[in-house]
């Protein structure tokens, strides 16, 4: 192969190589989605935001640097309205999907927490942005059991907290 | 490398230039000139391919030997396997013609059926001859003809040889 091709099929090794191991590292994310299943009641929705949870989490990752930390981020930070309204579930809490105002707290508050978790993590805007995103989808796989309602007000969280810890957290860092 | 792993593109072309020459250097050494520029080549593929999954602790140079090693090694067993399979050399040079024991074999058998033959009717015999030329004469009692000389061929065969 002359430099050219060889520099050439290098650069496909290398982003296949980036695929693969982008792929690997959403092992976790069908357990997830398997739980959301059991715990909500919601199929459709549940496999949706799965679907769109997993394609973006591979994107992230595959880019790279600012994308690869936001989707640290934005997993971790997803993981907290996950859990809240289907740990509440798991513990008997006696309310069927949609029908609790409890869930819709609960949805809420966890959005508070991924808010603030992505926002002080984040490094650019737009990885900003897509890490809020994939924590939002990741919180609707629990949320989904709040209905439309909760998985608003977890959105709605999410937002009004990221942005400006996000805006505090550059206007401290030296330029 | 470090910054290639982590999603870095503008570190591509930096570490294929530094790599390149150093992977070709060291697969010179230890394979014949006709397959080290293949297997250089292979190996830097296999070292952007696993890019992703460089850890940033481990020394960069000795990492990307370990895998050119590994290709090396790779090669090497390839071409063993490939000299140890092939009979082509070995047919090339074997003699076409019978063995002397092949050979004698067919001699005896030889006798054997002479002998045999020599006990059949006048009949059997041209019947058999016909048979072995592929001629057949037209009419259904060749056929039936063929049957009973063969019959008496077996017959004769089993009890002088059993």
């Amino acid at each position: 192969m002359d430099d050219t091709s060889l520099r050439a099929a290098a650069r496909r090794s290398y982003e296949k190589g980036r695929l693969a191991a982008a792929l690997r590292s959403t092992w976790f994310l069908p357990p997830l989605l398997a739980f959301s299943l059991w715990g909500c009641g919601q199929p459709i929705a549940t496999c949706a935001a799965g679907a769109g949870a997993l394609v973006l989490a591979v994107f992230l990752e595959w880019r790279g640097e600012a994308y690869s930390r936001a989707r640290r981020a934005g997993l971790l930070a997803g993981l907290v309205p996950f859990a809240l309204p289907l740990f509440a579930r798991a513990c008997g809490h006696p309310c069927g999907p949609g029908e609790c105002t409890a869930f819709l707290g609960l949805a809420a508050m966890g959005g508070l927490v991924a808010g603030v978790g992505v926002g002080l993590s984040a490094t650019s805007r737009s990885a900003a942005a897509l890490g809020l995103l994939l924590a939002a989808l990741v919180g609707s796989l629990g949320c989904a059991l709040a209905g439309v309602m909760g998985l608003a007000a977890m959105a709605g969280a999410l937002l009004v907290t990221s942005i400006p810890v996000y805006l505090l957290a550059h206007a401290r860092r030296p330029a | 490398m470090t910054r290639l792993a982590s999603g870095d593109r503008s570190a591509f072309h930096p570490v294929f230039d530094a790599l390149l020459p150093v992977l070709k250097r060291f697969v010179s050494r230890q394979l014949a000139e006709a397959e080290a520029d293949d297997v250089a080549q292979a190996a830097l593929l296999k070292v952007f391919e696993r890019a992703a999954d460089f850890d940033p602790d481990a020394d960069a140079l000795s990492w990307a030997l370990g895998i050119t090693a590994w290709q090396v090694r790779t090669s090497r067993c390839r071409a063993q396997r490939r000299s140890e399979s092939s009979l082509e050399p070995a047919l090339a040079l074997a003699d076409a013609r019978p063995s002397p024991e092949d050979a004698l074999i067919f001699a005896d058998l030889e006798h054997a059926l002479h002998e045999v033959l020599g006990e059949l009717k006048p009949l059997d015999l041209e019947t058999l001859h016909l048979l072995a030329r592929g001629e057949r004469p037209r009419g259904p009692t060749f056929r039936k003809r063929v049957e009973r000389s063969l019959a008496r061929l077996r017959t004769a065969w089993s009890s002088r040889h059993g």
